[in-house]
């Protein structure tokens, strides 16, 4: 599904925010990236959505070398992916299912199809109540549930999570994690940026430790603390 | 694209604006307020030329001819007249018209102890273009026939060289102003936009393409400019109206010398233009910034 080759990532200020990293990701797995903070997780992830390109190397994409695609396709290359944010990212001035709409109507599907799968996707994480509620009325786990639901409404074959727990308490932690993994089970490849030790040591997935840039470690089921 | 894809930005559009509604009215009152005093600075100059292009043409050249002049010939230099490219009319005034007119003028007492009307046939010519009178007047002198050429040369002068500083003081002016509202309007839609910059992120990464993303900013950018143009509008016609209550009534001459005032739809049709364009052109710009793909 995914394929990192020697790839490096250089800021214009000189920073190396990734080092010759070699990354591979098949169909189906569920993968932690963790790391401290500026270790280069966001980057990572940011190749695979092409909103950065590689200084160095490549990075192929369900058969795609991403660097490769021309600007007016990438928005076509990002609807084969959900992004789940740290910060939730809901338009604030939509609803629950406004939002989740929203990423269908984007693309331009038909209404009924639209309301079909906004209702599954809000119904999989469980807030068909909230969904005339606005972002600003809902409690953390809520919104980041939301954000699970737009990210998957489309039914994309990968899922990208950038620290989607960061802002929640450990119970809801769990919880967002169980929901990931649910969706995991469902056939979608999952990449999660995280750091958080407790449900990383807890759910007992592939941990890709990265440091200053350079993956240091990668274990199938691995915990956060695992030593290289 | 599709009919429910253009019903979908622009329900977008709308929805943005309505929950959006601190931001859409100071965005509104920024462009009601800029075009206002665009508009209210554009009919200040327009009516101050047309009241400076209005008086020339007041200014006819008399001409007297000589005693020995028979009608007839008089007839013939009418026509000839008439067929010069800067003259648009001519009138003659013969000596038994002219007579009791200025008769009426004086008092009868002094002319009527006059034995016979002193007189002369005349012409009244009106030019096409005023600030050629020198050139015409020395003409119709040279004419053997011609007693006496009466212009108003050097008021006409005056006048001409005060309606040409209008007018570039105007223009000048509007083009100024212009760019001030442009600009002003531009930072009041910027913010608007860096606001939301947010969203164009989240929208990116759902994989709107960019006109997507772009049409309903767009949209709202048009639809605020109309709405301030609209207001700004309503403030023109408002304080236009107040003026030529308080003040134009005890200055009527201004009234009449300044011809017809401006069509209400012009300024209503050139501020509105103005406010669509620049908002929708401003929205785009601001946009932009945010779209641009690595």
């Amino acid at each position: 599904m995914i394929e990192i080759q020697e790839a490096s990532v250089t800021y214009p200020n000189g920073v190396h925010a990734l080092r010759e990293i070699n990354l591979r990701v098949e169909k189906g797995e569920f993968v932690f990236l963790v790391g401290a903070t500026g270790a280069g997780k966001s980057t990572l992830l940011k190749l695979i959505t092409r909103e950065l390109l590689p200084t160095r190397g490549k990075v192929i994409v369900a058969g795609r070398n991403v660097a490769e695609i021309p600007p007016q396709e990438v928005p076509y290359y990002r609807r084969m992916m959900g992004v789940v944010f740290q910060d939730f990212g809901l338009l604030p001035n939509k609803t629950v299912w406004e939002n989740v709409a929203f990423a269908l109507r984007v693309l331009g599907l038909p209404r009924k199809e639209i309301r079909k799968r906004t209702a599954n996707a809000v119904d999989l994480v469980g807030l068909l109540r909230r969904c005339d509620s606005f972002p600003a009325q809902l409690s953390g786990g809520e919104a980041q549930r939301v954000a699970i639901a737009r990210a998957i409404a489309n039914d994309p074959p990968l899922l990208l999570a950038d620290e989607p727990t960061g802002n929640l308490d450990p119970d809801t932690s769990w919880d967002i994690m169980q929901l990931l993994s649910h969706i995991n089970i469902r056939g979608t490849t999952v990449l999660v940026a995280s750091h958080d030790k407790y449900v990383i040591d807890r759910m007992r997935k592939r941990v890709v430790m990265l440091e200053r840039g350079a993956i240091v470690s990668d274990v199938p089921c691995g915990v956060y603390a695992h030593e290289p | 694209m599709n009919l429910s894809h253009i019903e979908f930005l622009v329900e977008e559009a709308l929805v943005n604006l309505r929950r959006n509604g601190l931001m859409t009215l100071a965005a509104i009152g920024t462009v009601a307020l800029a075009l206002a005093v665009f508009g209210g600075f554009g009919l200040i100059i327009w009516r101050l030329e047309r009241l400076a292009n209005s008086l020339p043409p007041k200014f006819a050249v008399d001409v007297f001819l000589k005693d020995s002049v028979s009608r007839q010939r008089a007839q013939e230099l009418q026509k000839e007249f008439e067929t010069h490219p800067n003259i648009a009319s001519v009138t003659f005034k013969p000596k038994e018209q002219a007579w009791p007119e200025f008769q009426k003028e004086l008092q009868q007492e002094i002319t009527a102890a006059l034995p016979y009307n002193p007189l002369p046939d005349s012409f009244i010519i009106q030019l096409k273009d005023p600030s050629r009178t020198g050139d015409v007047s020395k003409w119709l002198k040279s004419l053997p026939e011609v007693d006496a050429v009466r212009d108003a040369k050097e008021e006409v002068d005056i006048i001409l060289s005060v309606a040409t500083v209008v007018r570039w003081i105007g223009i000048a002016g509007t083009i100024l102003l212009l760019i001030a509202t442009s600009v002003i309007i531009y930072n009041a839609v910027r913010l608007t936009v860096f606001a939301r910059r947010r969203e164009i992120r989240v929208m990116q990464l759902i994989g709107a393409t960019s006109g997507t993303i772009r049409a309903p900013f767009v949209l709202e950018g048009v639809v605020q400019g109309l709405l301030g143009a609209w207001i700004a509008c309503g403030l023109i016609f408002g304080v236009s109206q107040l003026v030529s209550h308080f003040v134009m009534r005890k200055l009527v001459f201004i009234e009449s010398l300044g011809g017809s005032p401006m069509p209400v739809w012009v300024v209503f049709v050139v501020l509105s233009v103005l406010g669509a364009v620049i908002g929708g052109a401003v929205s785009t710009l601001s946009v932009r910034k945010y779209l641009q793909v690595v």
